[in-house]
């Protein structure tokens, strides 16, 4: 039978456990597992048509997104890897036609920012939890005020009575 | 304040910031090469719709062993079927195709037209000068794409001047006239 504050602990272990996996089932590359066309339609939907405003190419219907669409078709089946072909596109036409940032420099707060806001955020409501908590502890009655509280009830109690025997 | 609205605070300050940071920084690590002119051409090698073999270092490795009053200028359209600008420039093209361009000393300096094909299909395309005119060489097929990225080419018609040095020395965006191509070229 688990005790409250173990399972409170279980349950915990599981969250931390559950946000552990999907982290690591998001990090770890599965390219291997992709079809060319899969690694094409991805990359074509994070390369921006360079003559739209910001639209991938797999969403745009202008000339230059569907020969961007077909070149990277092309370099995907001709073995470039995703990060050469982004490459490729950003000394082209610029950095901004790759709708994915970078891992570097400041484009590195757009993946670590996500992290350190609830990092943040839960230090808060852990913070928060505890001040509560606290603060329930110390609402317990002073003997003085016990003391008075017994007399009222006393009262309470004793007139209650009364009234019962006059009826 | 309490410690919790210091981190609330902390909070919206660090998300406003990044959203500044995101909005103001516009710093390119690699700047485009929208403009080639200055730069050396990037290699064009593909089979016209007449099936014949262009390589463009060819050509320009040709011009080393010439004179410079014999050296080749090569003007790379990329054009479309599809496209009206294209249309509208066609009779200048095909003026520098066929005269050529004289230069101030009375000389005929040597030019070639190639075309690229952008998008479009071989039949359209041998359609199209059908209807228009001109036989100078037109690349087609798949390999048109590559050399349109390599020229960063955003539509069509866009036409780029190479000098036989294998500079790019004029580069036009929209419909090109023949006075604008022939008054860099000199030989």
């Amino acid at each position: 039978m688990l005790t409250r504050k173990s399972f409170r602990v279980f349950s915990w272990v599981l969250l931390l456990a559950t946000f552990v996996t999907a982290l690591v089932i998001g990090i770890v590359d599965r390219s291997d597992i992709q079809t060319s066309a899969d690694r094409a339609a991805g990359l074509a939907s994070t390369i921006a048509c360079p003559q739209c405003s910001g639209q991938p190419v797999s969403e745009s219907n202008a000339p230059i997104a569907e020969v961007i669409r077909a070149e990277i078709k092309n370099q995907v089946d001709s073995g470039l890897t995703d990060g050469e072909i982004r490459a490729f596109y950003r000394t082209k036409y610029g950095d901004w036609v790759d709708l994915n940032p970078g891992n570097d420099g400041i484009e590195m707060l757009v993946w670590v920012s996500p992290f350190l806001i609830a990092g943040v955020a839960l230090g808060g409501m852990a913070l928060a939890f505890s001040r509560r908590r606290d603060a329930d502890t110390d609402n317990e009655l002073s003997d003085e005020s016990r003391e008075r509280v017994q007399e009222l009830r006393a009262t309470y109690e004793s007139g209650e009575s009364n009234r019962g025997q006059n009826e | 304040m309490t410690p919790l609205k210091w981190l609330i605070t902390v909070i919206a300050l660090l998300s406003v910031g990044f959203i500044v940071i995101l909005t103001v920084q516009n710093q390119q690590k690699n700047p485009p090469n929208f403009d080639l002119v200055g730069q050396l051409t990037p290699e064009i090698e593909g089979v016209t719709a007449s099936g014949e073999f262009i390589d463009l270092g060819q050509i320009l490795q040709q011009n080393r062993s010439k004179p410079p009053s014999g050296q080749t200028w090569v003007a790379v359209n990329f054009f479309a079927s599809w496209c009206s600008g294209c249309i509208t420039e066609h009779a200048d093209l095909l003026r520098f195709h066929e005269e050529g361009v004289i230069s101030s000393g009375g000389e005929q300096c040597p030019t070639q037209l190639l075309g690229v094909t952008f998008n479009d299909t071989k039949s359209a395309v041998e359609d199209f000068f059908v209807q228009f005119g001109g036989d100078w060489p037109v690349l087609v097929g798949p390999e048109t794409n590559q050399i349109a990225l390599d020229f960063s080419v955003l539509t069509a018609p866009e036409t780029f001047l190479i000098a036989p040095s294998g500079l790019v020395v004029l580069k036009v965006i929209g419909p090109v006239g023949y006075e604008k191509l022939a008054e860099v070229v000199s030989c």
